[in-house]
């Protein structure tokens, strides 16, 4: 078979796994924002089929987001929120060291993303004055960070686990980027 | 327990002009109207957004009660973003409560930017309530066009998302029968601390993922059957119009961005 169609079709039932596993919240934070396991599905696929397969779902994933649960508090939001900030999760596909490496790469990426938002909102819509990096870094950090945890916890270990269990449809030794 | 807690999507298949546009249209409106909404200075300029928005609810028959709904996640900001406005910006003295000072020009700024908030809120959610999914996907994967040539992978992007729409309910009823099965065995998925509770969900999880990869394969055999080869020289089934009504939502819009921008 084409590798690309097989590659393709796996991007997309990753999809629909991100998409369904994020209405499934293990945990709300405070203020917003909630910890779910949604992201397993792209860091699955980047250590399946490399970095750019997973930066795709990642930027599919946003897409999917802005559509289901459009939440815009500024205009830069549509490309930082969403699409930017779940593709750097395609970052797992990096082969450095051990898959924690590209999966925490891609956490600090969406987390960068996250707290430049959050700096846009505050200078958007707060007065001057505001210790709007602070703010942006807490209130992201609350959720991130766990999730980070348990993607990290889990992922790696659900990707080998689907490795013993899948008939192997066609070898994926050289797709590795 | 699955089903009731998620709601994909907030479509409302009903008809009217605005669901008739183009979602192309639909995409790039909403995109211009939250950047206008950045650029304007004037309270008048609100007042002219405003009016734009209520003429899309109603030519759009949008109830206002699931306006009103996609409101309530962002409570919270609206209220937390009047209060530091009101209290934190320097001007004339009204009222002091403890440490606190309201100023008058606080308030108006409050004003201001509560409106702002709501009008984005309203206008970006009126797009998915009047808009199919796969057509946005389809507009989505048109305007990616230009940049193909750069290597954005617009087809594929948008074909990933086709495909994942189709198979979310399929999954979702895979994952509630799962969770039963995995309850009849004793499995809990609701209670204990969230470390615990992200370690209950991979008696979820395993099964759920090596079944969607299955089928994953399933899909690549069926596409290739019917000799899919990626998006060079495929047809559509549904092509993307842009129609008279288009043309007259598109000049309205700029009309009134113009005015809202220049009051």
């Amino acid at each position: 078979m084409d590798r690309r169609v097989i590659i393709l079709t796996e991007m997309a039932m990753a999809l629909a796994l991100a998409l369904l596993l994020s209405h499934f919240r293990l945990f709300r934070a405070p203020y917003g924002g909630s910890v779910t396991l949604a992201m397993i599905p792209i860091v699955i696929i980047g250590l399946r089929w490399g970095t750019r397969a997973g930066i795709m779902v990642g930027v599919a994933l946003g897409f999917l987001r802005l559509m289901f649960d459009p939440y815009i508090l500024h205009w830069a939001q549509y490309v930082l929120d969403y699409p930017l900030a779940f593709g750097f999760l395609g970052l797992s596909g990096l082969r450095i060291h051990r898959p924690w490496v590209g999966i925490t790469l891609g956490f600090a990426g969406r987390f960068a993303s996250h707290v430049v938002t959050g700096i846009l909102f505050f200078a958007a819509f707060a007065p001057e004055g505001t210790p709007a990096a602070l703010y942006s870094v807490i209130y992201n950090g609350t959720f991130l960070i766990p999730e980070w945890l348990i993607t990290v916890l889990i992922a790696p270990w659900l990707f080998r686990r689907l490795d013993d269990n899948l008939p192997v449809v066609m070898d994926r030794g050289n797709s590795r980027e | 327990m699955l089903r009731g807690s998620i709601t994909i999507g907030q479509y409302l298949p009903i008809e009217s002009s605005i669901h008739r546009l183009d979602p192309r249209t639909k995409i790039i409106a909403v995109l211009a109207y939250v950047i206008v909404l950045f650029l304007i200075s004037a309270y008048t300029g609100y007042l002219v957004m405003a009016g734009l928005t209520a003429i899309i609810a109603v030519l759009g028959k949008i109830p206002l009660r699931m306006l009103a709904r996609g409101l309530r996640p962002i409570l919270f900001i609206i209220v937390l973003t009047v209060m530091l406005n009101a209290v934190m910006t320097p001007g004339e003295l009204l009222y002091r409560i403890g440490p606190l000072s309201i100023t008058e020009e606080g308030l108006l700024q409050a004003g201001f930017m509560a409106s702002r908030l709501l009008l984005l809120i309203m206008t970006t959610s009126m797009l998915t309530l009047t808009t199919a999914p796969i057509d946005l996907t389809d507009g989505i994967e048109y305007l990616l066009g230009p940049f193909k040539r750069i290597g954005v992978p617009a087809h594929e992007l948008a074909m990933m998302m086709t495909i994942a729409l189709r198979f979310i309910p399929t999954l979702l009823d895979e994952a509630e029968r799962i969770m039963k099965a995995q309850m009849a065995r004793g499995a809990d998925f609701e209670t204990g601390s969230f470390i615990q509770r992200a370690k209950n969900m991979i008696p979820l999880l395993v099964p759920l993922f090596i079944s969607a990869f299955r089928r994953a394969d399933d899909l690549a055999l069926a596409m290739e059957a019917r000799c899919y080869r990626g998006g060079e020289g495929r047809s559509r089934f549904k092509v993307l119009h842009m129609e008279k009504l288009d043309a007259a939502a598109a000049l309205t819009l700029a009309l009134g961005f113009s005015a809202a921008l220049m009051v």
